[in-house]
């Protein structure tokens, strides 16, 4: 199976990065559940090849994807990049569609990964749904 | 993004609330992380959508363009506000539509990533690029890398516990689009 994502794209004009990597200094759990992790109960043989959140049956089951170049900042920090992964077996795309500089905001992934919740009892089990 | 038809409206959260108020914890425009907003989220309660508070990428560290002379800060209105019209100052509103979050954490490795884009959803990740960066001021032609091999990698699920309007009033017609499975 491919896990293969193609290399952001970096417009930078500036060799001086700093890492946008952080743990704020009030961040102190990482890690605050309790259910089973899906690895704990998915065999890794069972994951499909291919799938993706954007083309399910045709429907896309994903939120608005925001594009974060600061068009006006000549300088800084472009380290870090920032992405949502939506589905399982992601080739070469399109530069300009990965897209994630500066200022980079995790929360951005949080908006970004947002999805539509799924509905059993008007969707189905997901499973069927899979091709 | 296209929507099917039997998708329902989107949800979209508030990123300036993120960054107006949970500076400490989440991050700013100069970094941050993934978990740190989620564990922000879920104990400070709830994240509006952004109709409250739409994007305008400051925070208080931010001087660029506008950004020196807007407000930031932690506050009531810097968490939902409603300007009604011009000449008129904006006000802060105490009751909105938010999400909540009722878990969330770390995954590591290609197939437990995997398995819970598969099983729950999408997750974020942050890459630190700079080897990437590097290698792209010299060469223009990089060919596609394997994530989970190439670069530093942090991912991060969370769980959507609920839809709700925060304050004080229940009464209100509240969407509960995610349910707690």
């Amino acid at each position: 199976m491919n896990f293969i994502l193609a290399l952001l794209s970096i417009a930078t004009a500036s060799a001086a990065y700093i890492s946008e990597v952080k743990d704020m200094p009030e961040h102190t759990i990482k890690d605050d559940f309790i259910k089973p992790q899906p690895h704990e109960y998915i065999n890794a043989d069972d994951i499909p090849a291919a799938f993706t959140w954007a083309d399910i049956d045709g429907i896309s089951y994903l939120t608005k994807s925001l594009n974060q170049v600061r068009l006006d900042e000549k300088a800084g920090a472009k380290q870090q990049l920032v992405l949502c992964l939506t589905s399982l077996s992601l080739r070469s795309s399109p530069r300009s569609l990965f897209a994630a500089h500066s200022p980079v905001l995790w929360f951005l992934l949080g908006s970004r990964c947002s999805l539509r919740p799924w509905r059993p009892h008007q969707d189905g089990p997901r499973s069927l749904r899979l091709r | 993004m296209a929507r099917g038809p039997s998708a329902s409206v989107d949800i979209n959260l508030s990123i300036q609330y993120i960054l107006n108020n949970a500076g400490s914890m989440a991050g700013s425009c100069y970094g941050g992380s993934a978990t740190g907003t989620y564990e922000y989220i879920k104990k400070s309660g709830n994240v509006p959508y952004d109709s409250c508070q739409p994007y305008i990428a400051c925070s208080s560290d931010s001087s660029i363009g506008f950004c020196g002379s807007v407000d930031t800060t932690p506050s009531a209105i810097n968490t939902c506000r409603t300007c009604s019209t011009f000449g008129v100052d904006c006000s802060a509103i105490d009751e909105y539509p938010n999400a909540t979050i009722s878990e969330y954490g770390t995954v590591t490795g290609a197939d437990n990533m995997k398995s819970e884009i598969f099983a729950r959803g999408p997750i974020a990740c942050g890459v630190n690029a700079e080897v990437r960066l590097d290698e792209e001021q010299s060469d223009s032609n990089i060919p596609p890398i394997n994530i989970t091999k190439n670069l530093p990698l942090l991912a991060a699920f969370l769980s959507p516990s609920s839809t709700t309007r925060a304050g004080s009033s229940p009464t209100t017609s509240s969407p509960t689009r995610w349910s707690t499975t």
